[in-house]
């Protein structure tokens, strides 16, 4: 760009609204540059967390924070399952393994057994006299003080009895052991030269060697990442007899990270590439060029100085995503410079195209704005990130082109000409004059995609909404499988008003779950571990009465020693209840489900294993009111549909007052916009949601509108001719540029919308001309 | 070693290659590790022992011990029957079946917790049927053997590998020769349980 500020004379006669603009510009310009310097030197503002993307289920927030417990409870944690055919190379590349993983000053070993056992026995050791598992209770019940006495005694003469974590005077009958060994907790490990190991369900020969750790910083740490990624990958590369299973939020989020990489440079690059190819292509000079990448920059920096005023932080696959900007903020670049070729001045160009640019502009933002109404907070930036940065790209046009003085020797393209006036020009005229087998044929093809569309139908799978690679959930589900955990997306939710009714809820529930699903699902809940007061009271007067007053006499005149002081000092002692608050230290947190008072209401989880899906399941729930099945992908399957479907309103809604808005300027030529950017979008539906139309698709619909209408406005703002056919073909190039790429994604959702625009824009380029005439040329004389 | 120590009468059970066996090894200026080695391979050939034995358990803060006698049988196949007489008539039978599982906390978050349920019998079942036959690669699994002697008088102290293990049983010590003779338990409790063996010829 030639920014002549010297040389007044060139300037237009309102050089003064100019150089306003202009100032504006820079300003904007210059606050843009040094904020968004200041943020991403500072602050490091782009984040990875790819959870961030999931929309909030606001129905039962309870519910939603239960589940995000019991899901979160080992976010810093990580897992790794080693396993190769001889168990000796096993243990040993297990163990360098693991010395390698906790030489990082990053990650250390979980906490220690020896500390949450010391935990569990502190626990419960002021209330030993007060819990009782069911077996216990029951033998205690029916059996006779003397026969209690004489398997007490015969108990200390076995050499393989149950372990007893106290001493004989302060437990003389293993209460506490009997307690501890029946806690329902854990996954089954078997111990190799004292390291853990699972055996393998399908050959029990063989074993699982585990190392646990735990990260001391965020798993959205990019250092961590790195380190987790290298040490697996060179690891595997050393070792390639050995298999590996990886679980652990670290590995997806590092995962996420690596892919969000991958495709800014992949897609940005891409595009940036792309479009200066076809400008040195087309243009044949260095200033088209240098005008581009001007104004690629400046809607780039207004795109990150907006976003990170406004959410302080930027998502990485906001990035990914918002590098589709460059294919599509070059458009208006490209309309004024060949418009600017043509009238040979800048602001004659800018003065021709203001209608376009402007109606354009506006509209490409107001449909990027309209994602703003998703309660997507990812796609919430993508919006404020797109239309910043094509306003940015937008007002750059405007306030530069007075200043930009089209070279002396500007090439004519030849190859689009000649593609103009051999193809495009006749064929848009023959159809023009087609105005009744026109109108028939465009109702029969709205009709025919109407119905494919129809017979397609809708995909609200919560498949769409995985961002980690398939491998990577596959090797999750195997760990999960392997260690025998209960499921964090299938739960019974349980309420209460009282500690004490959720306790006796649970444990009612958990006897009827295994008698309807014959103990194929098994569920594990706080009862397991918490007792209800009236239990506990129960028990402890059970345990005073039948052991401490009546049986412990018999045992200890067998044992010819004196227990008084044991009975006394276990009869003296105040009965105190155990509750929820007790189980608060962090290493006990993955001993029983999480639960939540609120209002005076008490929520919980009884967590299920086994078979999930049981069919009883349904009718458990059915019978007890304060009990609900809570399916996490089912209902996130719900949330997306109700979004699809509001999305679908907002569609239908912006096309109305669109056709409403432009009517009033383009009066009875309106049509001439709307039916070939209708076709197109129901086009690009047909071709890239054939699995069903999923949310997405129709967001992304909504950038095909607002890109499509401005490739129609320019048509019908200066007419059907050489230029702007060359300059629409352009635009759409360097858009299916971009949003090609980005349907190559590995995310989901940006393939979806990759997919949509790409095929939408391409139909819009291919028909659009179709429907638009010629008109009287301007020309700088 | 206990003032109640008991004397044993050592009996000759092992077979002709296993006595060869123990020459050869015998003649060997063993290691620690070799001597490990040595009785691994040794008492992996006796497929049945059987005998008589006399336990002295002594319970922290009881001041006298609880003495106990019985028989014993086992076999490789079957496992041990553990017969208690005196004072006490009991039977208790341990299966062969190796490896006890262990419960961790949930998993990822802490593998190497606490006995479960049956298992925590189980477990110290599997200890002790492998202190007795002198399994010593099952020991390992679950401790650091430190050794002293030969074949001819051996003597092995074990040590919990894992700090949940640690938290019931100390160490345990065995003495031997051509077979186990003394075990001595030291549990987490104080708990000190000293067994003394007298095999019988098959």
């Amino acid at each position: 760009m030639n920014l002549e500020t010297a040389d007044k004379s060139i300037l237009p006669r309102k050089s003064a609204n100019n150089a306003w603009l202009l100032a504006l510009w820079f300003i904007m310009l210059t606050l843009g540059v040094a904020f968004t310097g200041y943020k991403v030197l500072g602050d490091n503002p782009f984040y990875h967390n790819l959870l961030d993307l999931l929309p909030q289920d606001k129905r039962n927030p309870v519910a939603n924070e239960l589940g995000q417990a019991l899901s979160s409870r080992f976010e810093d944690r990580l897992l790794i399952l080693l396993k190769h055919p001889d168990p000796e190379k096993a243990l040993e590349h297990a163990q360098q393994l693991q010395h390698k993983l906790f030489k990082s000053p990053w990650v250390v070993p979980t906490a220690s057994s020896a500390k949450i056992q010391k935990s569990l026995q502190a626990l419960y050791h002021p209330y030993r006299l007060q819990l009782l598992n069911a077996a216990t209770r029951q033998n205690l019940e029916q059996r006779s003080a003397a026969q209690l006495a004489q398997e007490s005694y015969e108990e200390l003469f076995t050499p393989a009895a149950i372990p007893r974590p106290l001493s004989f005077l302060d437990d003389p009958f293993n209460l506490s052991g009997q307690w501890f060994s029946n806690l329902p907790i854990g996954s089954p490990i078997s111990l190799y030269k004292g390291f853990n190991t699972i055996l393998d369900p399908e050959n029990t020969q063989q074993r699982w060697f585990m190392i646990t750790g735990q990260l001391l910083k965020d798993p959205f740490d990019l250092e961590v990442q790195k380190f987790s990624t290298e040490l697996l990958h060179d690891f595997k590369n050393t070792n390639p007899s050995v298999q590996l299973l990886t679980s652990g939020l670290i590995f997806h989020t590092a995962a996420g990270s690596a892919q969000a990489r991958s495709e800014i440079s992949t897609v940005g690059l891409g595009s940036l590439l792309g479009i200066i190819a076809l400008v040195c292509c087309v243009f044949r000079s260095g200033l088209p060029l240098l005008a581009v990448l001007i104004t690629l920059a400046c809607g780039t920096i207004s795109a990150l100085a907006v976003s990170l005023l406004l959410f302080d932080n930027i998502h990485m696959v906001t990035l990914a995503f918002g590098c589709t900007l460059l294919g599509v903020s070059v458009d208006y670049v490209f309309h004024f410079l060949i418009s600017a070729n043509r009238l040979n001045s800048g602001i004659k160009a800018r003065h021709h195209l203001r209608s376009a640019l402007t109606v354009g502009a506006l509209s490409s933002i107001s449909a990027y704005l309209l994602q703003l109404t998703t309660a997507f907070p990812g796609l919430q930036q993508m919006a404020v990130f797109s239309s910043a940065g094509l306003a940015g790209a937008w007002l750059t046009v405007l306030a530069l082109a007075p200043y930009y003085r089209p070279p002396s020797h500007a090439a004519k393209p030849i190859v689009s000409s000649w593609l103009f006036r051999l193809c495009v020009l006749p064929i848009s005229k023959a159809v023009q004059r087609l105005t009744t087998s026109r109108a028939l044929l465009i109702g029969a093809v709205f009709l025919a995609l109407g119905f494919s569309l129809w017979q397609s139908g809708a995909n609200d799978g919560v498949r769409n909404l995985n961002t980690s690679p398939p491998a990577l959930l596959e090797n999750e589900h195997q760990v999960q499988q392997l260690l025998k955990q209960p499921s964090s997306s299938r739960y019974l939710l349980v309420k209460a008003t009282t500690e004490t009714e959720l306790l006796h809820t649970l444990a009612q529930l958990q006897r009827k779950l295994t008698s309807v699903t014959e103990g194929k699902t098994q569920g594990r809940g706080l009862h397991q571990v918490l007792p209800s007061l009236e239990q506990q009271q129960s028990d402890h007067k059970l345990i005073l009465d039948k052991l401490y007053q009546q049986t412990l006499p018999l045992l200890c005149a067998k044992l010819q020693t004196n227990c008084q002081p044991a009975i006394d000092k276990a009869l003296s002692q105040d009965f105190q209840s155990l509750n929820y608050h007790a189980f608060n230290a962090p290493e006990l947190a993955g001993l029983a489900p999480p639960a939540i008072q609120t209002q005076g209401q008490w929520q919980t989880l009884l967590s299920l294993s086994g078979d999930i899906n049981h069919p009883a399941l349904m009718k458990l729930v059915l019978d007890h009111d304060d009990v609900e099945l809570v399916d996490q992908s089912e209902d996130i399957s719900k949330l997306l549909s109700g979004y699809r479907v509001s999305i679908s309103n907002i569609l239908l809604l912006t096309i109305g007052l669109l056709t409403l808005t432009l009517s009033y300027r383009y009066r009875l030529d309106c049509w001439r916009l709307m039916v070939p950017l209708c076709l197109s979008l129901m086009f690009s539906l047909w071709a890239a949601a054939a699995d069903g139309i999923s949310m997405f698709h129709l967001m992304a619909l909504l950038l095909v509108l607002g890109i499509g209408i401005d490739t129609s406005v320019f048509y019908l703002e200066v007419g059907l001719n050489r230029e702007s056919w060359l300059a629409s073909s352009l635009s759409s190039a360097t858009s299916i540029l971009a949003f090609g790429l980005l349907s190559l994604s590995g995310v989901e959702i940006l393939k979806q919308f990759g997919a949509i625009v790409l095929s939408g824009i391409f139909f819009c380029w291919l028909v659009t001309p179709l429907f638009h005439r010629q008109k009287a040329r301007v020309t700088h004389s | 070693m206990l003032h109640h120590l008991i004397a044993v009468t050592k009996h000759r059970p092992l077979r002709l290659s296993a006595v060869l066996l123990s020459f050869i090894l015998c003649s060997l200026n063993t290691s620690a590790d070799e001597l490990i080695d040595a009785l691994n391979i040794r008492n992996a050939q006796t497929n049945e022992l059987q005998g008589s034995f006399k336990q002295n358990k002594r319970i922290a803060q009881l001041p006298l011990p609880l003495l106990s006698q019985g028989r014993f049988h086992y076999t490789q196949a079957t496992g041990l029957i553990w017969s208690l007489q005196t004072p006490i008539e009991k039977e208790i039978i341990i299966d062969a079946q190796p490896n006890a599982e262990l419960m961790s906390l949930a998993g990822i978050d802490a593998p190497q917790a606490i006995p479960k349920g049956d298992n925590s019998a189980r477990l110290t079942s599997e200890i002790f049927l492998g202190v007795l036959a002198g399994q010593l690669t099952q020991l390992e699994q679950y401790f650091e053997m430190t050794s002293a002697g030969d074949l001819s008088n051996w003597s092995i102290l074990l040590t919990p590998r894992n700090a949940s293990i640690a938290g019931y049983i100390s160490n345990i010590k065995i003495d031997g020769a051509e077979t186990t003779e003394s075990i001595e338990i030291y549990e987490g409790n104080g708990d000190v349980t000293l067994i003394e063996l007298t095999f019988s010829v098959l």
